[in-house]
């Protein structure tokens, strides 16, 4: 049986790390046929965690060996989404070497630590990156994208990675909450522009997933698995097979919505 | 490959239609590897539409016959939801025949019509009608499989069918807005209560789809007058709700319960 994706091309923005939603994807995407361009940061190797530099992990490189190990074609990218022409040369290299873009998956987020904190210890430029990389940087992919995919005029997926942070505000989480509401606003205004070309757009809002952007939360790990109604936390996994799905022919009429998958935590719309 | 749903046992309820929600659910269950139970009303050939009466229909024996082409076994039960016994009686054969519960996919609803009048003009008879198949007849079927779920142990799936009206109030739809408001009120509680024992519960809210429900609309101006609100320009098919539901059902969503998730090429994006 042909894979369903084959012939498509997609683009997975963050995906550098050996525990996370990126690769998860990035994987998930290559299994089902598509070929892929992962893009990181190009994070310092001394500043990997103990898991990745065990197996001698090398960011998005890695991801790439992983993606041909399905099977797919692979490139990996140092990339800053919030750069337009980081953004532009991205667009250029995909065309290039793999001809069109169908499906992107803007994934990229600031890591996370300093920007939990209350709103007179927020450092500005702290704020301002976090909402930058989250809106910005999804911004100047889709634009880049979307005009490909109007001009090869077969539609095209776009899945934008937000957060139960999306959906719920928290205390202490003022530019991350900005951020990835911004990300579901944005989702639900492309969606209404996009549909005309069969181009969908769709957010998913994980939950707590374990993801190595967690690890400065290990020690409430099992307190919020326990507070969570399903009694425990998402995996990267679970994640990257729902944004493949919805990257799937089937999923067209799935559009504009912001879906959660969060084991029950939270239930707003 | 081992389909993905091989060893699991299903049940659809409403799935009679040719042109339905509950026959593609059924049939995609089906051809994803699990044996699956439908339920119909015995609904009179006579009122059957005519693309029906032209292949022959015969209801859910149509759709088990389409279950059993995908390699599944099927069974068909003719019976009224909102009646207790009669739901005893499902899960009774359901046991008997295939030996346990794994998917419960909550699809019957009371056709569209008379209830689509002001809230002034419908009758109380009628406004009853559809809470009692909605919600009491969703509740009983997630009630009697809830706990054959919990005593086997390994999880399950709930999926309850909602719908736009389930997230945004029309006139003329005072009932059927309620019915599914409700349902997804249900959905919110039913799953948390049931997270624990891995049992994810969960309501599909489509749009405008292209199935014999909707024939009451026609075709005509109002059909497409209705398809200028939908970004994506398109009205959706049964088979497109119906791959929704059976991702729901697969191993791969056992992350996301308590939602209710539209499908409606856009119509609706913020509730």
């Amino acid at each position: 049986m042909e894979k369903e994706l084959k012939g498509k091309v997609a683009i997975v923005t963050g995906a550098g790390r050996l525990r996370g939603i990126g690769r998860a994807a990035a994987v998930a995407l290559a299994r089902l046929g598509a070929d892929v361009v992962v893009t990181g940061t190009g994070r310092k190797p001394e500043n990997y965690p103990e898991d990745e530099k065990a197996v001698g992990w090398r960011d998005v490189e890695s991801v790439a060996d992983l993606i041909r190990e399905e099977g797919s074609r692979a490139l990996p990218l140092v990339a800053n989404v919030t750069d337009e022409n980081d953004v532009k040369n991205m667009i250029e290299k995909t065309i290039k070497e793999f001809g069109r873009i169908d499906i992107l998956i803007n994934n990229a987020a600031y890591a996370r630590a300093e920007d939990r904190v209350p709103i007179l210890d927020l450092d500005e430029s702290v704020f301002q990156r976090v909402v930058d990389i989250k809106l910005t940087g999804t911004f100047l992919c889709t634009k880049g994208v979307v005009e490909h995919m109007i001009k090869q005029g077969d539609g095209g997926k776009i899945v934008n990675i937000s957060s139960t942070a999306g959906k719920k505000g928290q205390e202490n989480f003022l530019a991350y909450n900005a951020g990835n509401f911004g990300v579901v606003g944005m989702t639900q205004s492309l969606a209404r522009e996009l549909g005309k070309y069969n181009i969908n757009v769709n957010a998913v809002c994980p939950g707590a997933v374990d993801t190595s952007r967690m690890d400065v939360v290990r020690d409430n790990w099992d307190q919020m698995a326990a507070a969570t109604p399903i009694g425990r936390n998402g995996t990267d996994k679970e994640v990257g097979d729902f944004c493949a799905y919805l990257c799937t022919e089937a999923a067209s009429w799935i559009h504009g919505q912001s879906i959660n998958q969060n084991g029950g935590s939270v239930m707003e719309h | 490959m081992e389909k993905e749903l091989k060893g699991k046992v299903a049940i659809v309820t409403g799935a009679g239609r040719l042109r339905g929600i509950g026959r593609a659910t059924a049939v995609a269950l089906g051809s994803l590897g699990a044996n699956v139970v439908v339920t119909g009303t015995g609904r009179d050939p006579e009122t059957y539409p005519e693309d029906e009466k032209a292949v022959e229909w015969k209801d859910i024996e149509s759709t088990a016959e389409q279950i059993r082409e995908k390699g599944s076994k099927a069974k068909t039960l003719v019976m009224d939801i909102s009646k207790e016994d009669d739901v005893d009686n499902l899960i009774k054969q359901t046991l008997d025949e295939f030996g346990r519960i794994d998917i419960l996919v909550n699809n019957a609803a009371p056709p569209y019509g008379e209830d689509r009048v002001p809230v002034i003009e419908v009758d109380n008879e009628v406004f009853k009608k559809v809470f009692m198949v909605k919600i009491y007849g969703s509740y009983l079927c997630s009630k009697a499989v809830a706990k054959i779920m919990i005593d086997q142990g390994d999880g399950g799936r709930i999926i309850n069918l909602s719908s736009s009206a389930g997230k945004e109030g029309n006139a003329r739809m005072a009932a059927y807005n309620a019915a599914n408001f409700g349902l997804e009120g249900f959905s919110q509680s039913l799953a948390k209560e049931l997270a624990k024992e891995q049992i994810t519960v969960n309501c599909v809210c489509p749009g405008q789809t292209e199935t014999a429900r909707l024939d009451p609309l026609g075709r005509g101006a109002m059909w497409k007058s209705k398809i200028e609100n939908i970004p994506m320009g398109r009205v959706g098919t049964d088979e497109e709700v119906a791959d929704l539901i059976s991702f729901l059902a697969s191993d791969k969503a056992k992350f996301i319960t308590g939602q209710a998730i539209n499908i409606n090429g856009g119509s609706i994006t913020a509730r």
